[in-house]
């Protein structure tokens, strides 16, 4: 879970999708004339090629930074207090820690992981648990909120929390 | 942002893809494309020799196609095509929001359709390899293969799927459909 704007994600692939599609309208036109669109230049300037240079260096440079920027906003700290005394910060792993520490009586949990991550600015917790087949969802969700229920009395705040419930790992789906 | 406001959006986000692998690989396509167009237009403007074709060229047979631009034409469309299916499609992931006072709970739909089969495996006593469970976005169907001689009933297995189900409270809501297969196996 990041901070990706999903909403431009879906707008610039439809506006690629868009320009593709309009690109092969045009040349079936062409070849099956239906509308009468006016005729390409038959010989480009030398400064209109160079303006076709500087289009594709502002798409590659926006593409790549558009590129790098999807998946931001994790972090490893869940609370930052700072005070006069000094600053406090907090890790997602204490926050696994306690919540695996809780879920050992549980059964068919095989294993507890945590991050965190912005929205806005608040910091969200995110907990993923991995179960074996036939694990019990309420037990499994009981004994993290209880888990979580300490950690707020620890830290005198609620922080968000995300809890996801997975399937036994990737890996052993693999060798299936 | 208040916390029942900021769960849903984060529910929301853990239930559909976010597109971001989609848009990658297009930009990497359009990367590409602009590469070699910038190369050709700067070859063309510095009077140098083409690497595959000059832009002019291009142009004259966009202006003419030949089998093979229309060839290529084709093949963009699909793929543009597919981009504004991605894009307008809602991307649903397997899984489903489960009800918690305290946390925002996203659960995968193997391990609903694994709670659900031990549910159900209980209630009928058979082992698990004779129980199947598919869930969907909208619906969980269980099938059981019942011991030779010990007949099943498959409403109070639904029955009890459902109420497994409901007490979950899960969104979008999930129907149990348990189905009781006609010849039953010898042994367990």
């Amino acid at each position: 879970m990041t901070r990706t704007n999903r909403l431009f994600n879906r707008i610039f692939l439809a506006l690629i999708g868009l320009v593709l599609i309009a690109g092969a309208a045009w040349i079936a036109n062409r070849a099956y004339p239906v509308l009468a669109i006016p005729a390409l230049p038959g010989q480009l300037s030398t400064n209109l090629l160079w303006i076709i240079v500087a289009a594709s260096a502002a798409v590659i440079v926006l593409s790549v930074a558009w590129i790098a920027t999807r998946g931001r906003g994790r972090q490893n700290t869940v609370l930052y207090v700072g005070g006069e005394d000094g600053t406090v910060s907090i890790d997602a792993r204490v926050a696994s820690d306690l919540i695996t520490e809780d879920l050992s009586a549980v059964n068919d949990v095989s294993s507890v992981s945590a991050s965190a991550f912005r929205v806005g600015r608040e910091p969200v917790l995110e907990v993923r648990v991995n179960t074996r087949r036939g694990a019990d969802l309420r037990t499994v969700i009981t004994s993290v909120s209880g888990s979580i229920d300490e950690l707020d009395a620890v830290l005198e705040k609620r922080i968000p929390v995300v809890l996801h419930v997975r399937g036994s790992s990737s890996a052993a789906r693999l060798t299936k | 942002m208040s916390e029942p406001k900021l769960y849903r959006r984060l529910v929301r986000r853990s239930l559909h893809r976010s597109r971001s692998a989609a848009i990658i690989a297009a930009l990497v396509g359009v990367i590409l494309v602009a590469a070699y167009v910038g190369t050709e237009a700067t070859l063309a403007a510095l009077g140098r020799g083409p690497l595959l074709v000059t832009p002019d060229a291009v142009l004259a047979s966009v202006e003419n196609p030949e089998q093979l631009v229309l060839v290529v034409a084709a093949a963009a469309a699909l793929v543009g095509l597919s981009l504004i299916v991605l894009a307008l499609v809602p991307g649903r992931r397997g899984r489903h929001h489960v009800a918690s006072d305290r946390l925002a709970v996203v659960v995968d739909d193997a391990v609903l359709a694994g709670a659900i089969g031990r549910v159900v495996r209980r209630e009928a006593a058979v082992a698990e390899s004779r129980v199947r469970t598919v869930v969907g976005a909208r619906r969980a169907t269980v099938s059981v293969t019942p011991t030779s001689g010990l007949p099943l009933n498959a409403d109070a297995l639904t029955a009890s799927a459902t109420r497994y189900l409901d007490a979950l409270e899960l969104s979008p809501a999930v129907r149990a459909n348990v189905s009781v297969s006609a010849s039953g196996v010898v042994g367990s």
